[in-house]
């Protein structure tokens, strides 16, 4: 199960803002976007398979990202994900509304 | 969002490949996961368990995969399916009992609704065919009277609420010039009678106004049956002439194949002549003749009730304008579909319901055979709902079993209605209006499928709902040994809904068969075996005077006598089961009522061996010879019926020597004595009630009429030779008389007869199979319950017969548990039969609905039947082996 301690679960919501900032740089498979999470957030956040894949199954159900097959590195069978402009513009969207998020959150920790 | 939809719909058909992509999917993520463990040390099979401990459940991320996707529903009905699809093979003998059980239900129930659809639902083939009405008059002694001309020309032309009015009058002849002489029947026509149908031609056109006058152009319309059967199809036959009796008429139209005016096979549609040419004639002239078929179309918006007003008040304004002939004459609208086909109602009705009843109990009975299955299933529930299936999954999986099975028993079900509508269209009575439609259209279909899966949700709720309220604890503890308690009542209840169903059935059986045998055992009057009958018509060209007809009749009669094997042979106006002619009389020394009150009596003009020719006995005096001539005193026979009605307390013998007046017998009707008195017929079928009857020398008869009936007289022969022999010798003996003289209406008197009891004896049979079936039905439920209930009780069976208890007392035990049930239902089912009763009074003859020997029989044969299905398996519970029951678990 989870090995949660320092780690920290992530909403639905949130990742699937991030699984779209991650493939705005270019085409990943399921595994690759994974390990960069882990990556940049310097191992604070991590997220399950569980979660991963539905959430990147629900991004293709409702045609933000697109997906394909091709062979990874290792000349593996792999699905890889890409983002399609309706994906762009709800990254545009999701982060404005993030930003105001954060910012409020900000504020009130600050100044309550 | 349409792309969404399709793209779900396509992943439903093609679930294959996408189970196959998330497979791969998370495989290939497992694999990386794999090989950082590798790298990082662990061996590979470690590495493979920490893997797997790290995704953290593949298959539920593929069901959270799936549900994001939107096809997990999809995916789990392919499941249910497969396991359903399993779970039938593995018990093909329940499967087959289910699925036949069904298909019978099912399949009776299409086929009758696929002739209540033909005959009743479907509409005309014309175009708004709701607001075509047929209009009739109707007085106080004669409701149902066609109208008379000249008030159907006021009524078109005073009416408001009419789009169009049209008359017909039933016309027949010869058709000869062409091609062969043919016997044609049809109508003649005023020239809006198509357009107020709607009917349009398939060639050519309807008549013109110039057409439709006295001395008009003659034009002629042929039917599509006529033109394919004389002219092979050719479609130049506009224009041509032919030869109607005797003379030359134009063809300007041909009817299409769906024109249906009372009957697409009607044979009054062969020709249609204008009305307008007979227009002179005097039947069409007086007011107190009704010989017109009038047909309506209402306008649209318009209600019937409003022009039924719209008329009634031109009805009255003609009673005040002409008092003689229109005083108390009324007239009636009925919409055109219900004058054709409205007698059948009640009797497809009837059958109808019992084709649901007979449903109702297939559908209990495989609802029982399931609830036994599901009892022994609890066990692999309990277990499942233990592992974390839904409860909503699992009453889900149980309810598609059901759903599948009740689909395989209504497939089969629509291919035994679909065998079923065919027998029925081809031996259905001739009766049976429409009959030439039916068959399985997509309304069939769709009542079959909806019909299926109400059946299917009907009889699965009650077991899945039972099987799902499983209490774990419950059965998981001590399987067999628990009592099935509420199972068992339901599945008991059931059984006895199916006795109360199946009596009710039977005994309204019962009660159609008895009234069918009254009615089979009634003496017509008449004696029916080794008649032929068939009707000469005399073209009006070639035979314009009385002494061109008599001659040829008398000659024919000399001949047909001399024939060998004939007995004897006669003329008449109406043959018993056919034509009829209702005479206004008096009776000379009683008070004489006008016309229109005068009583009625059905009239023939016969030759002198009419009674000896058909075996109607003579009670009193003598029957006609052939001293009553022209010349001779003015004679009648009456029946008994008629001494009975018009002569009260008189004895036949006594009758003899009155005289009656036959009012339009001639300008200034004789008085006529009466000499002899015969026993009645029942002329129009054997459920008539008797007429008057009166009987009056053909050579008696007025010129005018004499001409008018002595070209289509009726010839009836008594003959000991076969009547295919007969009538083709008599064929041949017209022939040497005049080789252009068809004969028509050859049939023989018993086959007549046949015919006329050809509705009831349809109904019998059909409601006959349906109660068989429905006992068949009862009887395999009871043994089903009484078995299953042994089974359960096999264990306290053994212990009781190992303290010492008799096999007999065990075989009754387990009989009277059965027969409780039994008694129960048939009490219901006789108290369900006696409130019905009124509905199927329609259909009997001479038997009441609450026929005591009827109850009683029906009562007797079906616990007679069941205490034979309950013996059964109680003999088999009082053979058990003793040891392997208290074993059982």
């Amino acid at each position: 199960m989870a090995r949660q301690d320092k780690k920290a679960e992530l909403l639905q919501g949130t990742l699937e803002l991030l699984v779209l900032r991650l493939l705005q740089s270019g085409e990943m498979n399921g595994w690759d976007i994974m390990q960069r999470i882990r990556l940049v957030s310097q191992d604070v956040l991590s997220v399950t398979p569980g979660a991963l894949y539905p959430a990147l199954h629900r991004l293709e159900e409702r045609g933000l990202v697109a997906a394909g097959w091709g062979t990874s590195d290792n000349n593996r069978r792999a699905k890889f994900y890409s983002l399609t402009a309706a994906g762009r513009k709800q990254l545009h969207t999701e982060r404005q509304t993030w930003s105001r998020f954060t910012g409020a959150v900000e504020a009130l920790l600050r100044d309550a | 969002m349409l792309r969404r939809l399709l793209r779900r719909m396509l992943a439903a058909i093609s679930t294959a490949k996408a189970e196959r992509d998330l497979r791969d999917e998370l495989q290939f993520h497992l694999d990386r996961q794999i090989a950082d463990f590798v790298r990082s040390g662990l061996s590979p099979r470690d590495a493979r368990a920490a893997a797997l401990r790290e995704f953290g459940g593949v298959e539920q991320a593929k069901e959270a995969c799936r549900d994001a996707r939107g096809i997990r529903f999809v995916h789990e009905l392919r499941q249910d399916l497969g396991y359903a699809c399993r779970m039938l093979r593995r018990t093909p003998g329940l499967t087959t009992v289910v699925m036949v059980t069904l298909g019978v239900g099912l399949g009776a129930n299409a086929a009758l609704f696929s002739v209540v659809d033909a005959v009743l639902l479907k509409p005309l083939p014309f175009p708004d065919p709701a607001q075509l009405v047929v209009v009739k008059q109707q007085t106080a002694s004669r409701p149902n009277r066609a109208v008379a001309f000249p008030d159907f020309v006021d009524l078109r032309a005073r009416q408001t609420t009419f789009e169009e009015l049209s008359a017909s009058v039933v016309i027949g002849g010869v058709l000869s010039g062409d091609a062969d002489p043919e016997r044609v029947f049809g109508r003649a026509v005023t020239k809006e009678f198509f357009a107020t149908l709607g009917a349009s031609m398939q060639f050519g056109r309807t008549f013109t106004s110039e057409e439709d006058q006295p001395g008009g152009a003659r034009a002629i319309i042929l039917s599509q049956g006529l033109w394919q059967r004389r002219y092979g199809g050719d479609a130049g036959v506009i224009g041509r002439a032919t030869n109607y009796n005797g003379e030359s008429y134009t063809i300007v139209g041909v009817l299409p194949a769906t024109f249906d005016f009372y009957g697409r096979s009607n044979a009054n549609n062969d020709i249609f002549v204008p009305l307008g040419h007979l227009r002179a004639q005097r039947f069409l002239q007086t007011r107190d003749n009704h010989p017109a078929s009038v047909v309506g179309r209402i306008k649209g918006g318009v209600s019937l009730e409003r022009a039924r007003a719209d008329l009634a008040v031109i009805a009255a304004a003609l009673e005040q304008e002409h008092p003689g002939t229109n005083r108390g004459v009324g007239v009636t609208l009925t919409p055109l579909l219900e004058d054709y086909v409205g007698d059948m109602r009640l009797a497809l009705t009837v059958l109808l319901g019992a084709s649901w009843l007979l449903l109702t109990i297939a559908c209990v009975n495989v609802a029982n055979l399931l609830l036994a299955r599901a009892s022994t299933r609890r066990q692999e529930i309990a277990v499942r709902l233990a592992l974390g299936a839904r409860r909503g999954r699992i009453v889900r999986q149980l309810l598609t079993e059901s759903l599948l099975l009740s689909t395989l028993g209504g497939a089969l079900g629509l291919f035994l209605a679909w065998i079923a509508a065919g027998w029925l269209a081809r031996f259905a009575p001739v009766a049976l209006p429409r009959m030439e439609e039916i068959g399985l259209d997509w309304r069939v279909v769709v009542f079959g499928a909806v019909t299926t899966t109400i059946t299917g949700l009907a009889f699965g709720i009650a077991p899945a709902a039972q099987a799902s309220g499983a209490e774990l604890q419950q059965v998981m503890r001590a399987a067999g040994r628990t009592v099935t308690g509420g199972g068992k009542r339901l599945r008991e209840s059931l059984v006895v809904g199916q006795v109360v169903l199946c009596v009710a059935l039977l005994i309204a059986t019962g009660l159609l068969v008895r009234s069918f045998q009254r009615l089979t055992a009634i003496d017509p009057g008449y004696e029916p075996s080794n008649v032929v009958s068939m009707r000469l018509r005399l073209p009006d060209a070639r035979y314009p005077t009385s002494d061109r007809v008599l001659p040829v009749l008398d000659a024919l009669l000399k001949r047909i006598a001399a024939m060998p094997g004939v007995e004897s042979v006669c003329l008449t106006t109406g043959v018993p089961l056919g034509r009829r002619n209702d005479t206004p009389f008096t009776v000379v020394g009683q008070p004489a009522d006008s016309l229109d009150r005068a009583p009625l009596a059905l009239t023939q003009w016969v030759s002198a061996d009419y009674h000896r020719t058909f075996g109607i006995g003579v009670l009193a005096g003598r029957s006609f010879t052939s001293a009553d001539r022209a010349a001779s005193a003015p004679v009648a026979i009456v029946d008994d019926e008629f001494v009975r009605r018009y002569l009260p307390g008189r004895e036949p013998s006594t009758a003899v020597g009155e005289r009656v007046r036959l009012l339009g017998d001639g300008d200034r009707p004789p008085e006529r004595e009466i000499v002899g008195v015969v026993r009645h017929i029942l002329h129009s079928g054997l459920d008539e009630e008797a007429r008057a009857e009166i009987y009056v020398p053909f050579e008696q008869a007025e010129t005018g009429w004499q001409l008018q009936v002595g070209r289509a007289m009726d010839i009836a022969v008594r003959s000991r030779t076969p009547a295919d022999a007969v009538v083709s010798e008599i064929r041949a003996k017209v022939r040497e008389l005049d080789s252009e003289l068809p004969l028509s209406h050859v049939t023989t008197l018993e086959s007549a007869l046949a015919r006329s009891i050809g509705p009831r004896a349809f109904n019998v049979v059909l409601l006959s199979v349906f109660g068989a079936a429905a006992m068949l039905l009862c009887v395999v439920g009871i043994y089903g319950v009484v078995s299953y209930s042994v089974s359960q009780r096999a264990r306290e069976i053994g212990v009781r017969m190992t303290l010492g208890a008799q096999r007999s007392a065990v075989v009754r035990m387990v009989m009277v548990g059965g027969l409780r049930l039994v008694l129960a239902g048939v009490a219901g089912g006789v108290v369900a039969a006696l409130l019905l009763g009124r509905v199927v009074e329609g259909l009997l003859f001479g038997v009441e609905p609450r026929d005591p020997v009827t109850f009683l029989i029906v009562v007797a044969v079906l616990t007679g039947v069941a205490a034979v299905a309950a013996y059964l398996p109680a003999r088999r519970a009082a053979a058990l082996d003793l040891t392997a029951a208290l074993r059982q678990d």
